[in-house]
């Protein structure tokens, strides 16, 4: 049992009527649906080694024996799993749950096989399982520490932004600095308006000489104030551009790191928009949105003092409002943000159906589907169109009222000191002061009814961008990973792997390469021949069993090492955006012409690329040239074949071309492939005619293996398969 | 060209003459006679919508264990008695999708949202993880809401939603 079974066990023994003598039992599973309701009570099974039991609120449902004759599977269905028990090939329902249980069903249910066939458990029948210890809600597995990211310690991630922040120290304390003899400036300039007013405007004082003094003053304090504004901006714009610098490169350097499958767990999109998005979001609030909250915070308690200080009855006067105007405003707001969200969503709704429009406007043409596609299209800009029309109505009835709520507490001023001039209480350059502070207080007021939305933003946006950071590498070099010159030995012992935990896509693999040797993969498509490769160039880590390479588990390998010693043309080839010539020098930048010129005829690409405008300076990749398949495979194949690997992997890799054209390759290939070893997929069996080995994967793992020879006298899957194929191409050619 | 495809490609439609559905344990296994009158028992027998948003009693695969096709159920009115009632308890074990009759709260919060909803099957709270996204339009009016962990939840009609729900969910659709 894992700590967090032995919790729940810990809690529910009393109601155990049957426990003999504290017999621990083998695993305690949580539900949540019973006779096709979700209770939100707390449901459990309890396994022993002999028999089970559900409890039910506190009381023991039912109790069944079990046996080695026995055997649990969990079924993911729609909305919800379900473990069953399967006696004598019929098969009973355990126990159901909604999906969030999916991960324990398939673990338990590993774990009381094991149990029943008195295997040893592995690695993932005891995973443990974790929850968030704030909402209890289960934890993924690639969050470090106890709480989920809604639950996160938001403190914990301010202080690791400080942390990036501290090699910018000086500047940020500069700026406050600065920030505090902006505020004071401000505050002086109503002083001097007073006495302008009180002292020289009032009586009509003509003397002349103080009077520009004073005038020259304010102007002086005013561009004084600008200044000091302008160099405070700079400083901090200098400070948050480093920080975001710092952090951009942690957040791309750790990208880097992580493995396929949480890159590609989460989409491309996705990971951009944290490198770039949320820094920006981050660097937009340094330089923008924090000045802004700290100058208006600093003049609403320095203005708020002297307010009270001169006249703490119209002080209250002012500030007592603000409270239910702030209130109004954040309804408000709450609001128009969602509302605004839907906007924008439908807004992208409809790019996006215009670039899939535009981008395959040949499939459009060619099926005659303008009209339809003009339907749709004015079917998505109606649904905008009536979303906007909703929400600027919206706006335009309330957002008058609500600036009129925040600004009357200036009424109420203009009614009380009017009185207390009128009575002569009050001078008129008091007046202009008080109204100058006045305005002063409420513009903070705007921004502290957005402050707790914009500190939200900032914090998902750190909370986002430092979750990558604090991702564990789940594919990880381990402490004192080794290097040296792969000879090309690969051992596969016992693999298994599956994408996630439901489904097994291989199973008990086992397969013995030797240097120099040239193994053919075959299989039906899905069959999980890309994923032995991965497997083997370590993008993903096995569920159970081991690969070695010249004796050594790949795990112990550094992945720098064992991936530059392997060149695989993978199925989808990827071109990068560049020239034709820097993607196939990409592995080995420091390559020289000839070397790269002599990969391409190799791989059969320089033949088309002397025919192209600009041979191999051609521009391709997203934006670029438009390469037919074929060209492209032939691109990838000189890219693996420059970088001279010691393990050559090639994924279908001349599946795009012409017959002739891979005949060519191949017996090219043939050269080269002879002292290295090379794994070969193939769908056009003949190509691999030459394999010292052929693999025929199936289902259950390998199904054959054997040289073509061997197979084809052996007359069984391959030998179907080979058949098969030719009656094809003999179709092809009557 | 359709007509030529009908040619090729046969499709089994499983009705009461060819087929019957019986109980093995909890779920249903299916014995089926082929043109020549030979029958076959299959053992257990796994169905799948091929519809689940739009058909739910229409349209559904016959499987083995390994998802390899037996056949097609054109419609469940092809069958009656015990095995329309097995057919039936089958599907409504496979797919669990509670129907959502009021909505009880809905916050949202750093990009989540909590609900809190009255279902057809008790009340559930969970959390959506994008909510404008996971909240899909099925026709008209009918919208099914997607949350984090792989649940679905149906909301049937939303403008038969009580006034209140459906003022926590108008600014989502
Ligand atoms: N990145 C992935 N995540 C989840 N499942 C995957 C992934 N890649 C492949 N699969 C699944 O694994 C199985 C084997 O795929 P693959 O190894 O690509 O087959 P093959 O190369 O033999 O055609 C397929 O069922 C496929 O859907
Ligand atoms: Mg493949």
């Amino acid at each position: 049992m894992t700590e967090y079974e032995y919790k729940v066990y810990e809690k529910i023994k009393p109601n155990l009527t049957d426990i003999e003598n504290g017999e621990l039992p083998a695993a305690i599973l949580s539900y949540d649906i019973s006779s096709k309701k979700i209770s939100d009570e707390d449901m459990f099974a309890v396994f022993y080694k002999d028999r089970f039991f559900l409890v039910e609120n506190g009381k023991t449902v039912s109790c069944r024996q079990i046996g080695p004759d026995c055997r649990f599977e969990a079924k993911m269905l729609l909305g919800c799993v379900q473990l069953e028990l399967i006696k004598c090939n019929e098969a009973t329902i355990v126990c159901r749950s909604t999906m969030k249980h999916k991960t324990e069903f398939f673990v338990i249910a590993g774990r009381l096989c094991a149990i029943l066939e008195g295997r040893p458990l592995r690695e993932e029948n005891i995973q443990v399982m974790r929850f968030c210890v704030k909402c209890g809600r289960p934890l993924s597995k690639d969050i470090e520490g106890d709480r989920c990211l809604r639950c996160m310690d938001k403190r914990k991630y301010v202080k690791k932004l400080w942390e990036v922040m501290t090699g910018s120290k000086a500047y940020i304390f500069l700026s406050m600095v600065l920030f505090f003899v902006v505020t004071g400036v401000n505050l002086l300039a109503p002083q001097i308006q007073r006495i302008l007013v009180d002292e020289y405007i009032t009586p009509r004082n003509r003397d002349v000489l103080p009077f520009v003094f004073i005038v020259l003053s304010m102007f002086g304090i005013n561009l004084l104030s600008r200044l000091i504004g302008i160099l405070r901006s700079r400083i901090l714009i200098k400070a948050s551009t480093d920080v975001i610098t710092r952090l951009r490169s942690i957040v791309f350097e750790k990208v880097q790191k992580l493995s396929v499958a949480s890159v590609s767990r989460r989409t491309a999109g996705n990971i951009m928009h944290r490198v770039t998005g949320d820094t920006t979001t981050i660097q937009n609030f340094m330089t923008n949105e924090i000045p802004g909250i700290i100058e208006q915070l600093l003049m609403f308690l320095s203005v708020g003092i002297i307010l009270f200080v001169y006249d703490w009855k119209l002080a209250l006067l002012i500030i007592l409002p603000m409270p239910l105007a702030i209130a109004a405003h954040r309804i408000f707001r709450n609001r128009t943000r969602k509302m605004y969200r839907r906007q924008w969503q439908v807004g992208d709704q409809v790019q996006t159906l215009l670039h899939d429009i535009f981008s395959g406007i040949r499939v459009v043409k060619s099926f005659g589907m303008e009209a339809y596609e003009n339907r749709r299209f004015e079917k998505e800009t109606d649904e905008e169109c009536r979303i906007r029309i909703r929400n600027e109505r919206f706006f335009a009835v309330f957002s008058p009222i609500v600036n009129f709520l925040m600004g009357m507490g200036e009424f109420v001023l203009l009614y009380y000191v009017g009185n207390k001039i009128i009575s002569g209480e009050m001078t008129l350059g008091e007046m202009a002061v008080f109204s100058t502070y006045v305005s002063l207080i409420y513009g903070p007021m705007r921004i502290f009814a957005n402050i707790t939305r914009q500190l939200t933003m900032l914090m998902v946006a750190v909370a986002r961008v430092f979750e990558i950071v604090d991702e564990k590498i789940d594919v990880d070099d381990a402490v004192g990973a080794i290097k040296f010159k792969i000879k090309g030995n690969i051992e596969i012992e016992h693999v298994t792997f599956g994408y996630d935990e439901s489904k097994e896509v291989l199973k008990d693999i086992s397969l013995s390469i030797k240097p120099g040797e040239m193994i053919g993969v075959v299989g039906r498509s899905g069959v999980g021949k890309s994923t032995l490769i991965n497997l083997i160039m370590r993008m993903y880590d096995v569920s159970d069993g081991r690969i070695l390479i010249d004796g050594h588990d790949i795990r112990e390998i550094s992945q720098e090492c064992l991936r530059s010693q392997i060149g695989a043309v993978l199925q989808e080839t990827f071109l990068f955006s560049g020239s034709i010539y820097d993607n196939i020098a990409y592995a080995k930048p420091d390559a020289d012409r000839e070397e790269v010129i002599r990969a391409a005829k190799l791989a059969g690409a320089h033949s088309f690329i002397v025919k192209l405008p600009d041979a191999y300076n051609t521009y391709v990749g997203e934006r670029g040239y438009t390469l037919s398949g074929g060209e492209r495979q032939r691109i990838s194949i000189a890219r693996a074949l420059l970088h001279d690997p010691r393990i050559l992997i090639l994924d279908e890799a001349t599946a795009s071309l012409d017959t002739e054209t891979e005949k060519q390759i191949q017996d090219a290939l043939s050269n080269l492939i002879a002292d290295r070893t090379t794994i070969a997929i193939a769908h056009r069996l003949s190509t691999l005619r030459n394999a010292t080995k052929i693999v025929v994967l199936d289902g259950a793992g390998v199904a054959e293996v054997g040289t073509h020879d061997a197979l084809m006298r052996k007359k069984g899957i391959y030998f179907g398969l080979v058949m098969a194929q030719r009656q094809m191409s003999k179709m092809r050619v009557e | 060209m359709a007509t030529a495809i009908n040619n090729v490609v046969k499709i089994i439609y499983l009705n009461k003459n060819n087929a019957s559905f019986y109980k093995t344990g909890d779920f249903i296994g299916m014995r089926f006679t082929n043109e020549s009158g030979e029958q076959t028992d299959f053992g257990r027998v796994y169905l799948h919508r091929l519809f689940p948003y739009t058909e739910l009693w229409t349209n559904i695969s016959v499987m083995n264990k390994d998802s390899e096709e037996y056949g097609l159920i054109a419609s469940i009115d092809d069958f009656d008695g015990e095995s329309a009632e097995l057919i039936k308890n089958e599907l409504s074990i496979k797919y669990f999708i509670p129907k959502i009759k009021s909505i009880l709260m809905l916050k949202e919060k750093f990009g989540f949202s909590s609900w809190k909803v009255n279902t057809d099957v008790g009340v559930v709270t969970f959390t959506v993880r994008d909510t404008y996204r996971s909240m899909i339009k099925i026709g008209e009016s009918r919208i099914y809401v997607l949350d984090n962990d792989g649940n679905r939840y149906e909301i049937e009609d939303y403008n038969k939603l009580d006034k209140k729900s459906y003022k926590k969910i108008e600014l989502y659709i």
